[in-house]
């Protein structure tokens, strides 16, 4: 495999287990993120998009079940580490921020310290630079008056600069890989805007590798290199921006490309959306987990599993419809 | 914020004297006559009358409300029925009794609930915490009443470690060494009687803080679950826990009624139940008073403590 | 429907899988068993016989005689009898009260619901020992009158939930749509309200006869609850303390029961939560 990659999943699958019933919350994925990449993972909520990456981070409810035939963290197997050794790498190789601000930071803490409490944690340095690195970190996301700011509690900054504050938590180890859950969901459409900005000068300037979790095409399309698209804890389809939005191969995936609002709508025309509901993943499908909302599903996609198919390098999509071609 | 206090001390008025309001009332409704209080049994009846007249009985009702609230602010809380002593004078001597039991137990108690409330919150489902919920469970089941037998029976009459009532041995008053001895066995249960609630109220909110975002977002960022439970979930369980010091405030008078009655220990406990068995009525009245004003003082107390200790209410000014 | 099996099937799965809760449900069933048919057995729980009065256990008598002579195990199960009974009368008089006062608060609004509320939180900040003992004064001594007062002192939380509840069914639409129809509104939203509320009022209800049994026990220990001839667990206890040092055994049993019954009645209710709030596990509060 790619030696350059520094994320590398290979089969990974989740299960909760809760009052003797299993839901299958991700069903076997496998995905890479390169060196430097903003890689994009695309899903309706509840489609195992978040799971998946809170299983490479480790940090799942007890009642969660993880497996998979490889986990690599730049060339770290994973999954055979013990709960200290998982934790150093947290923080300091990967991390991960999520989709609401206002809740993510300790409400009694000062801003400062928390910050300050990361940066102790994995690096070597005495309180006072700790101190200095953490106005530093603040004033490169872009929050005015660091020197002020580290002495507010959370409840001071507004959601977009809470975001800001966290991505500078993030980023103040300078890990490997951001995976960043829904990071613009819960705030202003301006201040989305900013805040992706913020993420794309920081991976120029860190060259860190970012995974993206949203369920906003719109978003992923300014962002990422690669997308991935995730359906029923299964990835359906997964390319480059290009190969996503100018050839999509899944029906999922144009069916979501269609759900995007544009400008260019034309008066009369409707905006389209999936019908039908995701499917249980408690008892899930034999076939393919979409096929219930599909309309181009044949009797084969309800009883059987579809196969990757492979249409370039990085581009391959999980549906019977393309093997015929 | 002092705006916000002086709000609250206002808001307190109103129900304050909604609480001497319902006990004159109580009072009134009750099948007995102030002036019993004051008359003795060979009195003739013009003497009573005269008596009647002189303590304004004969008054309208809201006159009489009046000069009794007015009484009660100077610290009259009138006489008792059956040994017709002063109210203010007893009550001089039996709070401070209960408060030498009350204060020491409640705060062992508080100390540690917070251990084993952070202890069991934080290891939910785990041994320690099934032991320690589990310990609640039953402690919450048990009557106070029946603890203290059976702590008096095997410390009081089988090892005949400690004495089985009262505060002092007579001629031992100022023997701190005696008053040790017979405070052990009611503090002992007084003290086993606050913790169950109390851990259990840590333990909640322990693990319901373990379930906030900022602690999987500590988790992301590499924290030890040790730093998690002490720099981050402790800080968030203790200070809404501040709070229930204010609210524990009426129990420097009510909080060991049962134990004390048990124990005979001099404090509101006993007096207060003998003057119920009695239908002493002013003694009730006064008691009633006392710990509905506390109430609301602690309320009060309570939001001032929470104000003074989150940021969050701090800053709102 | 679907979702109402799924709350079900939690609740089942809560009562195979917790034992403590398995325990409390078979000693509670046995305690009540006990309770109704010890009338049908042949023994007499106030039958005198002095010669053999303050026994120790034995064979004859398994929990010993009391001061009288009389069978202490027939007698405590008598006993159970007036504590449960008090238990349950005290939760449906506070459940009764609750209700009502919900209802109204969260129907009429207004002043109203702010009048009942701030009643609400005066009957449940004064301490209940206090308030119980004062309202006990103005009440005939009786067992009916301990069931008030108990009754009297516990609604208030129940008070709470219901009017939440209302308040949340007033908006929706087809209470909305009887107002606009000129079906009488209340009719419909009792209709609709009470069922939606009737499984946290269980859940409320067991913790209910729990509390009550306790109150009534301390209640009658002090002297103020059942007195006799009757008997409670708590007036037995009262009677026990004076032969503590005599006949230790006459403290033991009315307590252990008491514990039991108490603790069994809250796991139940911690059980019968998970139908109501399905996401938590048993004994785990939302505070």
């Amino acid at each position: 495999m790619n030696n350059k990659n520094v994320l590398e999943v290979e089969n990974l699958r989740t299960v909760f287990k809760s009052r003797g019933q299993e839901v299958q919350a991700v069903r076997g994925v496998s995905l890479s993120v390169g060196a430097g990449e903003i890689v994009g993972i695309v899903g309706e909520s509840g489609s195992g998009k978040s799971v998946t990456m809170k299983a490479v981070m480790g940090i799942l409810p007890e009642n969660a079940e993880v497996s998979s035939d490889a986990v690599r963290l730049n060339g770290t197997e994973l999954s055979g580490l013990s709960e200290d050794e998982y934790r150093k790498m947290r923080g300091k190789e990967m991390t991960m921020i999520f989709q609401d601000p206002m809740t993510a930071l300790n409400p009694l803490v000062k801003i400062g310290r928390q910050l300050e409490e990361v940066i102790l944690r994995h690096s070597t340095c005495t309180k006072t630079e700790a101190k200095e690195k953490a106005v530093e970190m603040l004033k490169k996301v872009g929050i005015p008056m660091p020197e002020q700011r580290v002495k507010q509690y959370p409840h001071e900054f507004s959601g977009g600069m809470r975001q800001r504050v966290l991505i500078a938590m993030a980023l103040a180890c300078e890990p490997k890989l951001l995976i960043a859950d829904e990071p613009t969901t819960a705030l202003d459409v301006t201040i989305q805007a900013q805040t992706l900005d913020l993420l794309k000068e920081l991976e120029k300037e860190y060259h860190t590798s970012i995974v993206l979790i949203t369920h906003d095409m719109g978003v992923v399309a300014t962002v990422c290199s690669r997308i991935a698209i995730m359906y029923g804890g299964l990835i359906m389809e997964s390319g480059t921006s290009e190969e996503i939005f100018y050839d999509p191969k899944h029906p999922y995936t144009k069916a979501l490309l269609r759900a995007i609002p544009s400008l260019e709508l034309k008066e009369g025309e409707r905006l389209q959306s999936i019908a039908g509901l995701p499917p249980s993943l408690i008892n899930p499908p034999d076939g393919c987990p979409f096929a219930e909302r599909c309309e181009y599903a044949t009797e084969r996609c309800r009883a059987e599993m579809p196969q990757y198919q492979q249409f370039s390098e990085t581009h391959r999509a999980m549906c019977f419809l393309n093997t015929q071609e | 914020m002092l705006k916000y206090i002086i709000k609250r001390i206002l808001q307190a008025v109103p129900l304050l004297l909604l609480i001497t309001l319902i006990c004159f009332g109580l009072i009134n409704l009750a099948p007995y006559d102030a002036i019993d209080s004051i008359t003795t049994p060979d009195m003739t009846k013009a003497e009573v009358e005269a008596k009647r007249e002189a303590y304004g009985l004969n008054d309208p009702v809201i006159v009489q409300y009046g000069r009794w609230v007015g009484n009660v602010l100077k610290g009259d809380f009138g006489y008792s029925l059956l040994s017709h002593t002063s109210i203010k004078y007893d009550l001089k001597i039996r709070i401070p009794a209960t408060i030498k039991l009350v204060v020491p137990s409640y705060l062992t108690a508080y100390l540690l609930s917070i251990v084993l409330g952070l202890l069991a919150g934080s290891h939910k489902n785990k041994w320690p915490d099934k032991l320690i919920d589990g310990m609640c469970s039953i402690g919450i089941a048990t009557p106070t009443f029946w603890f203290a037998m059976i702590i008096m029976y095997f410390l009081g009459y089988k090892l005949k470690i400690f004495p089985l009532m009262g505060m002092h041995t007579i001629g031992l008053e100022h023997s701190f060494a005696d008053f040790m001895r017979h405070f052990a066995m009611p503090y002992i249960v007084l003290t086993i009687g606050f913790l169950p609630d109390l851990t259990r109220y840590v333990r909640g909110s322990t693990i319901s803080q373990f379930k906030e975002d900022y602690v999987i977002v500590q988790q992301a960022f590499g924290a030890k679950k040790a730093e998690i439970l002490f720099k981050h979930v402790s800080k968030n369980v203790l200070i809404p826990l501040i709070t229930k010091l204010g609210m524990a405030l009426p129990m420097l008078v009510t909080g060991a009624v049962i134990t004390e009655t048990i124990f005979s220990w001099p404090g509101i406990g006993p007096y207060f139940v003998s003057a119920i068995q009695a239908m002493d009525y002013p003694i009730v009245m006064s008691v009633l008073v006392l710990s509905g004003t506390l109430v609301i003082l602690g309320n009060l107390l309570s939001d001032i403590l929470y104000c003074l200790t989150d940021p969050r209410i701090k800053s709102m000014k | 429907m679907k979702k109402k099996n799924r709350r079900l099937e939690n609740v089942k799965y809560e009562f195979k899988h917790n034992r403590q809760a398995i325990f409390a449900a078979v000693y509670l069933i046995v305690i009540i068993c006990i309770s109704l048919f010890i009338v049908f057995v042949n023994v007499d729980p106030d039958a005198i016989d002095v010669a053999h009065k303050l026994q120790a256990p034995s064979g004859a008598h398994w929990f010993g005689t009391d001061e009288l002579g009389r069978d202490y195990l027939v007698r405590v199960l008598y006993g159970g009898r007036v504590s449960l009974l008090v238990g349950v009368l005290a939760m449906l008089t506070s459940i009764v009260i609750g209700v009502a006062v919900g209802t109204i608060s969260g129907y009429f609004g207004g002043i109203i619901d702010s009048l009942l509320m701030r009643l609400v939180d005066v009957f449940s900040a004064v301490p209940w020992i206090i308030m119980v003992t004062v309202f006990g004064l103005l009440f005939k001594k009786g067992l009916l009158s301990i069931i008030i007062v108990i009754g009297l002192f516990s609604w208030m939380e129940i008070a709470r939930l219901v009017r939440s509840e209302v308040l949340s069914a007033k908006e929706r639409e087809y209470v909305q749509y009887a107002r606009f129809i000129g079906v009488n509104p209340f009719e419909v939203m009792l209709k609709h309200v009470l069922p939606s509320v009737f499984p946290t009022i269980i859940t409320a209800a067991t913790a209910a006869i729990a509390s009550a049994i306790m109150t009534e026990s301390a209640l009658s220990f002090l002297g103020l609850g059942v007195a006799a001839p009757m008997s409670s667990w708590g007036s037995l206890l009262q009677s026990s303390q004076q032969y503590l040092q005599k006949a230790p055994y006459m403290a033991v049993l009315p307590g252990i029961l008491i514990i039991l019954t108490v603790y069994s009645f809250n796991k139940l209710g911690d059980v019968l939560r998970v139908f109501v709030e399905p996401k938590i596990t048993a004994g785990e509060k939302n505070e």
